[in-house]
């Protein structure tokens, strides 16, 4: 047993700071979002608790990862455990269980005083204490209901596959964490679709839809640990030379494994055949000669990235981030075939009802850009927050980037590869917005659109 | 020149320096000593202008900030490079930020230490990462040179080289500063020698004061330092 507690122990260093943390995140996006909707209406809302919930989310996965980023930290861990004759895939199981509890401790504790809170005053006619109508507000949200799975068997499903991905995805990040020092973003992949749902799950029928995904990636996040232990060579440890851990089976590396980092040739163009911004000597002239040639947002994305970051994992966040917001634009779709089959089950010959008219192609987008609001902030933050822990704590770039010529350098090197991520987000949404237009316009009946379709195309 | 006046760093409860004051003019070889916490890591970092502190640091009588900083380089044990790229793309890197950086010296270096122009600098084993933090530092075109704890992990005669080829590239206008516990070692090619105890700068010698003295540097920081040799003795027989 003590070896399994000395394997929490080193992997989580659980402190009563982290634990406060946690339950202060979740507690704030809770109550935003709560007193937001009360006193505030239509997209502003939604944008101020995503944002909320965003911040709270970065801060847990900040306190579940501790400071094991740090490579120095990694690298110890990972030979400790090998003195505790743990094997790599018995350490992810004993973080699982160990997660488990927790989050099952800190659920079931909330859901017990909500409802107990609320249990006794929901008959009573009192309720005048701040802390009761806090509860019964808490309860008349659809968070309130999902939270408390008494309402239906789905929802109970749900909340025991998101409890189970969640902890698996913790662990994972622990295991990454001691074998590449990258710990995972999967912990706010689990997270996203499970607020979304719980937010909206009286009104969707898209639960389904959301459990199967998380199922799928919790899978996926699982087999990618087994995986890891059956790479030839004996070799979970490979990555680590190409991400800056000295690592105990050095012997056993495979030459053959090549990490994609962003290098100096892919930042600076040395060809000077695509320079974009004026910003060096030699390219400087050439383009006061020409104007700017072309503008490519990839190659700009990947110059303002930082030096030797791992562009895989970049890469691999930007797509969850276009998935969740095209997966969340989903709702649209939705929207238009139920109704599409109503008005055709309504139409005989040329007439139609008049109350199963198509709606306006606005009020179908209603509700269908929060995924990409959540991508767009995603992109943007989390990316620029990552960029910054990658200058002051997986390496110690910092020391030279804040010791450049060109002072803006390191800032923008933070914030402008995220920011024209998110940009490019905005374009997919824009481009998946025509789409709709043009599905709305040519694939509607003629005799179900209305009239004035044209001039509600946009909401003012 | 680099002037340190009245600076006091704080961290939380704990005096990480006190009322510091020196003067570091250019062309110089100064060792910074002192004991483990003594201070000499937060003094190249206040200077740097990585950490806040109380007092004033200029150089050349203006404040070090984001239009001079590029003048001062600094090595440190820590690694200030980024380890998943090669010393190559590390190359073109300083050559595009910073105008003076001396190709030329840094090509030389690298020859000299034999490392790997091709290979990513976290395939380097500890030795050869310390030598190119330091290569980095003494190529980048500064007028000051801060080090901090340089070598840990190299061996002696790596070390030797070092110093060797240390005074032989750094120019009269270039000033390095080592902060180092290996006095021994570097007594022999320093001007200067500034001694941190505590939190305090306690003595700053030059090597013509030193030699005045009649005694070794070594002897006299264990004086500075209250160095008590029969300590190990009395530990040793408490612990039989």
């Amino acid at each position: 047993m003590n070896k399994y507690l000395s394997l929490v122990y080193l992997y989580n260093r659980a402190s009563c700071k982290k634990l406060i943390l946690i339950a202060a995140a979740l507690a704030v996006s809770l109550l935003a979002y709560m007193f937001i909707l009360r006193s505030l209406d239509g997209i502003v809302p939604v944008v101020v608790f995503i944002s909320a919930l965003v911040l709270g989310m970065m801060a847990v996965v900040t306190s579940f990862n501790g400071k094991k980023a740090v490579k120095g930290d990694c690298s110890t861990t990972g030979y400790t455990i090998r003195r505790l004759c743990h094997s790599p895939l018995r350490s992810y199981l004993t973080m699982f269980v160990y997660y488990l509890m927790v989050i099952a401790i800190f659920w079931f504790a909330a859901i017990a005083s909500i409802y107990i809170i609320g249990r006794l005053d929901v008959t009573g006619t009192g309720a005048t204490d701040p802390d009761t109508r806090l509860a019964l507000e808490f309860l008349q949200t659809g968070i309130g209901h999902a939270l408390i799975p008494t309402s239906h068997p789905l929802v109970i499903t749900f909340d025991v596959v998101v409890v189970l991905a969640f902890a698996g995805e913790c662990a994972r990040d622990c295991y990454l964490s001691w074998h590449n020092g990258t710990p995972s973003a999967g912990v706010a992949l689990i997270i996203v679709p499970a607020i979304i749902v719980w937010s909206f799950y009286p009104k969707n029928s898209y639960m389904i839809f959301a459990l199967l995904v998380v199922f799928l990636y919790a899978a996926l996040s699982f087999a990618d640990v087994v995986f890891r232990e059956k790479r030839p060579k004996g070799d979970p440890f490979k990555v680590n030379k190409h991400d800056g851990i000295v690592d105990m089976d050095s012997t056993e590396y495979d030459d053959d494994v090549f990490l994609q980092v962003n290098t100096s040739e892919d930042i600076y163009d040395t060809s000077g055949q695509d320079l974009i911004i004026e910003r060096y000597e030699k390219g400087a002239e050439r383009i006061k000669k020409k104007g700017i040639r072309r503008f490519d947002p990839f190659r700009l994305r990947r110059r303002y990235m930082p030096l030797g970051i791992n562009m895989e994992k970049v890469n691999a966040f930007f797509g969850a981030c276009l998935f969740i917001g095209a997966a969340g634009h989903f709702v649209f779709y939705g929207k238009y075939m139920l109704q599409i089959k109503e008005i055709e089950a309504a139409t005989k010959g040329m007439t139609i009802d008049p109350s199963l008219v198509m709606p306006y192609f606005w009020e179908l987008q209603e509700h269908s850009f929060y995924g990409y609001i959540l991508a767009v902030l995603l992109a943007l933050f989390l990316q620029a927050y990552w960029n910054h822990l990658y200058y002051n704590k997986t390496t110690k770039s910092v020391y030279v980037m804040k010791r450049l010529p060109d002072t803006r350098e390191y800032g923008r090197t933070i914030w402008i590869g995220p920011a024209v991520q998110a940009m490019m987000i905005v374009v997919v949404m824009i481009v998946q917005v025509l789409v709709d237009l043009c599905l709305y316009i040519f694939m509607t009946p003629d005799i179900a659109l209305p009239v004035d379709y044209l001039s509600h195309i946009i909401p003012f | 020149m680099i002037e340190i006046k009245n600076v006091s760093k704080r961290y939380k409860d704990k005096i990480a320096l006190s009322d510091c004051n020196i003067t570091i003019p250019k062309g110089q070889i100064i060792g910074l000593f002192g004991a483990n916490g003594a201070g000499k890591t937060t003094l190249m970092k206040c200077i740097m202008g990585f950490l806040t502190f109380e007092g004033e640091i200029t150089l050349d009588g203006e404040k070090i900030d984001s239009s001079n900083i590029y003048r001062l380089s600094y090595a440190t044990g820590d690694h200030s490079f980024f380890p998943s790229i090669t010393a190559d793309d590390h190359k073109l890197f300083y050559k595009m930020q910073f105008p003076k950086f001396n190709e030329k010296r840094y090509e030389a270096l690298m020859e000299f230490f034999e490392l790997p122009t091709k290979k990513r600098l976290s395939d380097f084993s500890l030795g050869q990462q310390n030598q190119f933090e330091v290569v980095l530092a003494i190529s980048q075109g500064a007028d000051f040179v801060f080090m901090d704890e340089p070598f840990a992990g190299n061996d002696v005669f790596n070390r030797e080289d070092f110093y060797e080829v240390l005074m032989s590239v750094v120019d009269e206008n270039e000033t390095v500063i080592i902060s180092t516990h290996l006095i021994e070692e570097i007594a022999d090619y320093i001007d200067r020698a500034i001694l941190i105890r505590k939190s305090e700068i306690i003595d700053d010698l030059s090597v013509a004061e030193i030699e005045e003295s009649g005694r070794t540097l070594i002897d006299i920081v264990k004086e500075k330092y209250d160095y008590r040799a029969d300590r190990i003795r009395k530990a040793i027989g408490q612990m039989k």
